[in-house]
């Protein structure tokens, strides 16, 4: 018995019982110990036969470990001992679990769609105020939707990498369905972009703040299905008004109708998807979630929003 | 009264100790009962050196692989104490395929030979099922590092074989003193102390943890059974790709 390792064993039940199905043969001076089909068996002195007995008939209901110097006296080490082998053998359960603290997926969803409305709420939307006011020129917009053909450009990879995630056929069916209605996106912007003669798109890098979300999104698909549940939003549609908004302002900085008009058949695409509703539909098959993992999952959504007001910034910064 | 999310999963320490009865059941059905282990039980004095030699070449490859199948859990998100410990122990594992090589050094074989030599597929097939998992599925991952990390039994089996088999100091000491490093390391319960630090293992993930085990445990099955099929019928330890 390695020093290390055993007093490791002896603390980590806080209460141990017999697994179901144990069997114990305790006589005077030998007990034999049966679980499955591993077995064996302890030879002891005819003092210790009474304790082993004692020992067994606890673990049946499950045996306080912090009781045990106190209930075994100088048979303590022995019980440890013994204690050890069940555990070895496997035939150790624990009788004191923890209640775990845990809230609903679907109460979770709830929780993320609110906390991402308050973000959103007090981030506001600089790019939108500004095209209300008119004060949203033909450059902005033509980066507006080259930034935006970016995120969308990136989009089937990020579903994608999701994909391998999604273990339940329920989490499947929704991501294979909003992968196969982002598809092709890219290609409406592009010819936006073209329209607008707005050459060179292919070879253009993003701004670090596109990057910023699409690498956010990338990794999050791929190694942390939660918080990229909570995140989708940022594939929603922005509103009615704002696609308003953006029309009148492309028509009056003379943009041609073949840059506005993608544009809006974009908008169109995605609420006919009805995007809205893709996180609460992921997160409320994802199962009970912990205080932990919640912390985690809306930080991403409060950085999230906050990287996204920063692109609108950079949108409507004047070119340096 | 317990709520309907809590009713709908279970703490890290009861799925682990579930999963960890499971594997003990399967494993006797299955790994405990593959001829490797079967002859090196019950008769050692029988068990072809080369098979001895050879499970020590496949260990090698697989821990020579160790961060294809560790650094995905590097980033595990879901409980900051349960990567604490993966990141400890990954720092703890890291190089010991270096130990054995040192045990296949003493039979002439290089480093360089070893990077010639593709691993038997079965050897291959639990390293990349493993990197699937610690990729995709980390929370059944961590249930794989007790059977791989605490094969206390197996190894201890595996040196005392060894030895009484007459093989070189040489070779078998790297191989026990690895074997002491992980035990002393506590790496056989690191798997219930990062279950531990989960405090929630929602019913449906417990449920898909449960099926995974069956898998897993055929793998690593035959992994055995690859060192043996090989190695018994006198395989080469050392088989460069290149004059395949």
């Amino acid at each position: 018995m390695s020093a290390s390792t055993e007093p490791l064993t002896a603390t980590y039940y806080r209460r141990p019982a017999f697994r179901d199905g144990v069997r114990a043969t305790v006589e005077a001076e030998r007990a034999l110990f049966a679980y499955g089909s591993i077995s064996f068996d302890a030879e002891f002195s005819p003092a210790a036969g009474a304790l082993v007995a004692a020992l067994c008939e606890r673990l049946a209901a499950g045996l306080d470990a912090d009781a045990i110097p106190e209930l075994f006296g100088d048979f303590a080490p022995h019980a440890h001992e013994l204690l050890r082998s069940f555990d070895r053998y496997g035939y150790l359960r624990e009788a004191a679990l923890a209640v775990p603290d845990a809230l609903d997926g679907a109460l979770f969803a709830q929780q993320v769609t609110a906390f991402a409305e308050r973000a959103r709420g007090r981030a506001g939307s600089a790019f939108h105020a500004a095209l209300v006011g008119g004060a949203v020129g033909a450059r902005e917009l033509i980066a507006y939707v080259t930034e935006y053909y970016h995120v969308v450009a990136a989009a089937p990879a990020i579903i994608g990498a999701s994909l391998a995630h999604a273990h339940d056929p329920r989490r499947r069916a929704i991501l294979e369905r909003f992968l196969r209605a982002e598809l092709g996106h890219d290609r409406m912007l592009r010819r936006a972009l073209l329209a607008a003669d707005a050459a060179g798109i292919d070879d253009a890098l993003p701004l670090p703040e596109t990057f910023a979300l699409v690498s956010m999104l990338h990794v999050l698909a791929a190694q942390e299905p939660l918080g990229f549940a909570a995140c989708l939003f940022l594939f929603e549609e922005e509103s009615a008004a704002f696609h308003r908004a953006f029309a009148a302002a492309a028509r009056a900085a003379g943009l041609p109708e073949g840059f506005v008009a993608p544009v809006l058949e974009h908008a169109h695409v995605n609420d006919a998807g009805d995007h809205g509703s893709i996180t609460t539909e992921l997160l409320s098959c994802s199962g009970p979630v912990s205080a932990e993992e919640r912390i985690v999952a809306l930080k991403h959504v409060a950085i999230l929003v906050e990287s996204l007001a920063a692109l609108e910034r950079a949108l409507l910064a004047p070119l340096g | 009264m317990r709520s309907a999310a809590e009713r709908a999963c279970v703490s890290g320490r009861e799925a682990i100790l579930e999963i960890e009865d499971l594997q003990n059941r399967l494993g006797e059905e299955t790994v405990q009962r593959e001829p490797f282990w079967r002859a090196l039980v019950d008769d050692p004095a029988a068990v072809p050196e080369n098979v001895f030699h050879g499970l020590c070449a496949e260990n090698y490859h697989l821990l020579f692989r160790e961060s294809y199948f560790d650094s995905p859990v590097l980033s595990y998100a879901g409980s900051t104490a349960a990567r604490r410990l993966i990141n400890e122990f990954y720092i703890e594992e890291y190089g010991h395929d270096e130990l054995l090589l040192r045990a296949l050094s003493s039979l002439g074989v290089t480093r360089e030979d070893l990077f010639a030599t593709a691993p038997l597929p079965e050897t291959a097939a639990l390293y990349n099922a493993l990197a699937y998992w610690a990729r995709y599925d980390p929370l059944f991952f961590f249930t794989t590092l007790g059977p791989l990390e605490g094969r206390e039994v197996e190894i201890d089996s595996f040196v005392t074989a060894a030895r009484r088999r007459g093989l070189p100091a040489a070779f078998v000491e790297p191989i026990a003193s690895h074997a002491r490093i992980n035990k002393d390391g506590a790496h056989g319960l690191l798997a219930r102390a990062i279950f531990d630090a989960i405090p929630v293992v929602a019913a449906a993930d417990l449920a898909r943890l449960r099926r995974l085990t069956g898998l897993f445990v055929r793998l690593y099955a035959r992994f055995y059974a690859g060192v043996w099929r090989h190695y018994a019928a006198g395989g080469a330890l050392v088989r460069p790709v290149t004059e395949l």
